[in-house]
């Protein structure tokens, strides 16, 4: 589905992200973890073409979108939920949700309120509501909501987990792998929570200093304690 | 006293008509575009050249008004496609040279195609002349100008908070990386806003042509008027910019009375204080 090779990405002058690979089977679910500041948002950026300077492939089904412009690649099927969440404040929660339309891959009808409902029943009593008149927890799931509205192939989670209540992030793990499961989406995310990483995904790439330092399956990070004592410890 | 305040709101309308599209470019693109007054010229150039100096009729003129927004608001297609487009994503001072470059070679253009003598226009049979109220005469092309600033805050404010289309620009002023992650061809919608703003000066150049003397010096005069009433309201915001239009025309008209001498000098002093109280203007954090 997508395949990363030899990323490397820059603000400025600062080198960020150093020959970075990471590969999204299709229906694949991959975490990525690391410590703050090691370059996870950065690396979803770079996949969207939304931010930093890159050097370096992303390849789409095979076919290399390197060249395409973010509001293409969401087209494609890509969306990206950041860490800022970035709803719209002068917007109500229904009207962010179907600006999500304008990413909706080749005619595949968008979720009607309604079904979005069914996965976010908690969005419910919010939709009317404007952005900016809503909590921190309602944003992200109002963010997800609005990311998974048009069916995208593949979602890209950035800390999705962050400022949310313990009883929330279980709700999360279950609407999450509830969308993918139903969808069929393949599901990039990254994460400091482990433990929901480990409930959401299959595979994990531990990054640090802008270097994959690890990747396998859990069981794989399970047999080697060592790479959480050097690359995740805080 | 009410002739004061007529005369003032006219030029506050005036000046409003100009500095909207200034306000919205600015909102959309965080340039401050210095070609915005010679465009307008160009407006009221086009207009004067379909309807003469005696135009026949208001509607002629609204309708000669039109086209040339129309026209002028092509041009502002071709502006960011040749030269905002290239220098969107470089440092501010890049995008300043920038739209001062096109203002020198649209006045430039302008003194190559019209010439450098002044030219007159008169308003239209219907808007000649004025009306009596009660001890003041009120000319009716104040009336005039007046009705079409508020008509086009009304009409943009509409536009921008309540369609769809208005939106999802207001959205992608004030967050593109997140439009463009939703999928929003943002090129195109920056294009439609350019287009809108041009047009805008082009319209408020055909509409104001009446008795304004056409000279090439146009667009500085109220470019300068603009700048003032934008930063005054807040960068970026219509509501913002209409506020200051009306303040300043209000600041201008006292001074006119007050000082007769010294013309034009209040502006800069309301300028000066609003800067020092409320450095990011009346409506700073609210954009367009
Ligand atoms: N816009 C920017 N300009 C310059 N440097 C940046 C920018 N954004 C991030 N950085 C730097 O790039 C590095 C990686 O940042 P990034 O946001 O990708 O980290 P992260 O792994 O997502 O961290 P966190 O877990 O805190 O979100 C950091 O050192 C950060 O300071
Ligand atoms: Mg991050």
């Amino acid at each position: 589905m997508i395949e990363v090779s030899g990323i490397n990405a820059f603000y400025g002058t600062s080198h960020i992200l150093h020959d970075v690979d990471i590969h999204l089977p299709d229906e694949g679910r991959v975490a990525v973890v690391g410590r703050n500041g090691v370059g996870k948002s950065t690396l979803l950026k770079s996949i969207m073409n939304a931010g930093p300077k890159t050097q370096g492939e992303v390849r789409w089904n095979g076919e290399s979108i390197t060249r395409l412009p973010a509001y293409k690649r969401a087209r494609l099927g890509l969306q990206l939920v950041p860490e800022d969440r970035r709803i719209y404040q002068h917007l109500t929660v229904l009207e962010n949700i179907r600006m999500s339309e304008f990413a909706s891959a080749s005619g595949k009808p968008c979720m009607t309120a309604d079904e979005l409902v069914g996965h976010f029943p908690m969005i419910e009593p919010i939709l009317t509501r404007l952005g900016g008149q809503i909590s921190g927890g309602q944003q992200q799931m109002v963010a997800v909501a609005r990311a998974i509205a048009c069916r995208p192939r593949v979602l890209l989670l950035d800390e999705p987990t962050e400022g949310l209540a313990p009883a929330i992030v279980e709700q999360l793990v279950e609407n999450v792998r509830g969308i993918c499961d139903a969808e069929k989406t393949s599901l990039l995310l990254c994460e400091q929570n482990i433990w929901f990483a480990r409930k959401t995904t299959d595979r994990v790439y531990v990054i640090d200093t802008g270097r994959i330092a690890f990747s396998g399956t859990w069981d794989e990070f399970d047999a080697h304690p060592e790479i959480k004592q050097q690359h995740l410890a805080v | 006293m009410l002739f004061a305040i007529i005369n003032s709101l006219t030029t506050g309308m005036a000046v409003f008509l100009v500095a909207a599209g200034l306000t919205l470019i600015y909102g959309v693109m965080r340039i401050l575009n210095f070609a915005h007054g010679a465009f307008f010229m160009v407006g009221a150039y086009l207009v004067s050249s379909m309807v003469g100096q005696a135009p026949p009729s208001t509607l002629a003129l609204a309708a000669a008004a039109i086209l040339a927004a129309f026209i002028v608001g092509l041009f502002g297609l071709v502006v960011q496609r040749v030269v905002l487009k290239r220098v969107q994503d470089a440092d501010e001072h890049y995008m300043l040279i920038a739209t001062f470059a096109v203002m020198l070679i649209c006045v430039g253009v302008v003194k190559l195609i019209w010439g450098l003598e002044f030219l007159s226009v008169s308003p239209p049979p219907g808007l000649e002349g004025g009306n009596m109220l009660g001890p003041v005469f009120v000319p009716t092309f104040s009336i005039f100008v007046i009705v079409c600033g508020v008509l086009a805050f009304l009409l943009l404010e509409l536009l921008l908070q309540r369609s769809w289309a208005g939106k999802m620009l207001t959205a992608m002023s004030r967050d593109r990386l997140m439009a463009q992650l939703m999928g929003l061809n943002v090129p195109v919608w920056m294009m439609v806003a350019v287009g809108c703003s041009f047009a805008l000066a082009g319209l408020a150049g055909g509409l104001l042509l009446p008795n304004q003397t056409l000279s090439p010096v146009l667009g500085d005069q109220f470019l300068l008027m603009s700048f003032a009433t934008i930063i005054v309201g807040g960068l970026g915001s219509i509501r913002g910019a209409f506020l200051a239009a009306i303040l300043l025309g209000l600041i201008d008209g006292f001074n006119a009375i007050a000082f007769p001498n010294i013309p034009g000098v209040g502006i800069y002093i309301g300028l000066v204080f609003f800067l020092l109280v409320r450095p990011n203007g009346i409506l700073g954090e609210e954009q367009i």
